[in-house]
Parts: structure tokens; sequence; C-alpha cells
């Protein structure tokens, strides 16, 4: 074979192996750019990550839980032990005859007719005396409540027996519900405890 | 030019190292205190259960519980009873033999009506401790000599570590 001929087929066989294969160039460049996404990536997980563990470690920061289950227990039974200590105490009504909190929450509902030994009627006595006992507990231990009597007969008893130390409970109380039998049907005394 | 290279890739080694070491104190510190305050709730919360456990049993000690013919009046408390009991309390043995029931805590009666407020002291063993959790308790009491229940407030301060 002469020399040009051989020439020839190895120029031939060099154009269609630059056909078949790529430029370098471009091998060069996917390479650069997929290394520039795999950090890109690396990156945005490591970002990720510390985000992450900033929230995780943020919620149990902020979270402010506070363990109150004395809290919890005592609240739930102390309408009721605070109503039912209330309604069994004697007063100093008469001392001849011990009439007690609950025999003058009754009178009061129905015809006020108890007049006590200082000349006070039964309304007036229960009322400053039982606003007192919960001053003296529920108020001194930073509680806000509102007591009130429903189904009385008497309109000075539904006015005078109609307190709170604060104003009216919001949508969160604890009450506690007793029902008084009287001549005229049943008074219903209630204690809320706002929460 | 390939000292230079070398160099930087040991600076950044080290980079990662430091920061890799740094999220790792991080870590472990935050975990030890999270640790640390688990434990303190933890603690908390069985002082407060204490505390309730004593108030509950002191309400229905029969040692100090209103009974007429035998039958028992809740959320009452003998005042004579209380005044008794107290006394005997006093003595460092029998105190011992209610530690088991009444454990770290100072117990009061506070009468509020009627008449003047009067704290009647029943039970006081603190051991040194400080930290005290009160709880409350409304309650009767009966005060036989007068028949007559007054208006009284039990008072049960458990005392922690």
């Amino acid at each position: 074979m002469a020399s040009k001929e051989k020439f020839e087929i190895i120029r031939n066989t060099q154009t269609s192996l630059r056909e078949l294969c790529p430029k370098p160039s471009y091998f060069l460049n996917f390479a650069k750019s997929s290394k520039a996404q795999m950090e890109i990536m690396g990156l945005v997980i490591v970002v990720i990550l510390i985000a992450l563990g900033v929230l995780f470690a943020l919620r149990f920061m902020l979270s402010g839980e506070q363990t109150d289950i004395r809290k919890e227990v005592v609240e739930s039974e102390l309408a009721s032990n605070i109503m039912n200590a209330m309604l069994s105490t004697t007063t100093d009504c008469s001392a001849k005859n011990p009439i007690t909190m609950a025999e003058l929450f009754q009178d009061c509902a129905v015809t006020n007719s108890i007049r006590c030994d200082s000349g006070e009627e039964a309304c007036t006595t229960v009322r400053w005396t039982s606003e007192f006992m919960l001053n003296a507990t529920l108020g001194e231990w930073g509680k806000d409540y509102h007591f009130q009597i429903e189904g009385a007969a008497q309109t000075e008893a539904r006015a005078m027996l109609n307190f709170s130390n604060h104003g009216a409970c919001g949508r969160l109380y604890e009450l506690k519900t007793v029902p008084m039998p009287t001549k005229v049907g049943t008074a219903t005394l209630k204690l809320y405890l706002c929460k | 030019m390939a000292t230079m290279k070398a160099q930087v890739k040991m600076f950044e080694t080290v980079g990662i190292l430091i920061v890799f070491f740094f999220l790792l104190v991080f870590g472990v510190s935050f975990y030890s205190l999270m640790q640390k305050s688990s434990f303190e709730k933890e603690t908390e919360k069985n002082i407060q259960l204490e505390s309730v456990k004593v108030a509950q049993k002191i309400a229905y000690l029969p040692e100090t519980e209103c009974a007429i013919v035998g039958i028992q009046i809740e959320n009452c408390i003998d005042a004579h009873k209380i005044v008794a009991f107290h006394e005997l309390l006093l003595d460092d043995g029998t105190r011992l033999k209610y530690f088991p029931i009444l454990g770290y805590s100072n117990v009061s009666v506070k009468k509020i009506y009627p008449g003047n407020e009067e704290v009647i002291p029943l039970y006081e063993f603190t051991g040194g401790r400080t930290r005290k959790i009160p709880t409350f308790y409304p309650i009767v009491l009966y005060n036989a000599t007068a028949k007559s229940y007054d208006f009284a407030v039990l008072e049960v301060d458990v005392y922690g570590i």
C-alpha cells in the first residue's frame, strides 16, 4: 500500500473516531457540574440537619412544660370540698340555737325570715359569711371565683348571693353545684372556680 | 503548587473535624441538659404526689376524724382529737411511728370562721429540708364541747429534697 493511501486511511479513522466520541471538554464540564451539584446537595443536607437540631432543641427549651399534678388533683376537688365545708359550718348567727350555713341559705332563698342575734337578716349574714370564707381561702390562694344562687324565690337572695372576687369566669372553670331543697322548689348554689 | 493544594486539603480536613467536634460537644451538652431537666421534673412530680398523698391521709386519719356514733363525717376533723394527737406527736418515738405515713411534712389546721383565725399545729418534721410544697384542704373543724362545726383549712407542707 502506498504511503498516501495509508495516510488517508488513518485520517478517515481519526475523523470517524472524533465523530463517534464526544469532545473531551464535554466530559470535563459534565464532571465539574456534577461535583458542584453534589456539593450543593451535601450543604443542603447539612443545613437541613442543623435546622432540625435547632428546632428540636427549641421545642424542648421553650415548651415550658410544668409538672403540676398536685394542682390538677387539688383543683378538681377544691370546689367540692369548699362547698361541703362551707355548708356544714355552724354560724354565729344565734348563740342559743346554732344555725348552719345551709339553713341560712335555705331561709334566704325562700322567706328571709331568720333574724340573727345581731339583728341581721339571713341573706345579709349568709352573704358576708360566705364571701368572707371564700375570700379567706380562694382569694388568699390567688384563685378567682364566682358564687351564685339559682332558683331562689326571693329576688333579694338572687341579688345578694351573686358575687365574685374578679367578675365572671371565662370559658374554663371548675363548677360545684349544690341543690338546696326548699318549701317552694329547689334552689341551686353554684361555685365557679376560674382557671 | 502541589504543596499549596495539600495545605488547603489539610486545612479543609481540620475544619471539618472542628465542626464535627463542635457539633458533638453541643449535642452531648444538650442531651445532658435535657436529662438533668427531666430528672428535676420527675423529682418535682414525686414531691407533688407525696404532698397530695399526705394531705389525703391526714384528712381521713382515724386519729383525727370526726365520727358520730361510729359514722365518719366527710371533710371533718375533730378539734379536740388534733390537740391530743399533736401532744402525742411531740414525743420522738411516736413521731417516728407516724413518719412512714406523714413523711417530711408540716401539718396544721387553720380555723377561719367563726371568731378569730387560729392555727393548730399537728405534725412537724422537716428533717432539715427547705423546699416545700403547700397543699390546702377546706374542712370543717368539729368542736364537741361547743357542738359546733367551724370552717377551717388543713394545711399540709410536704418537704422535698
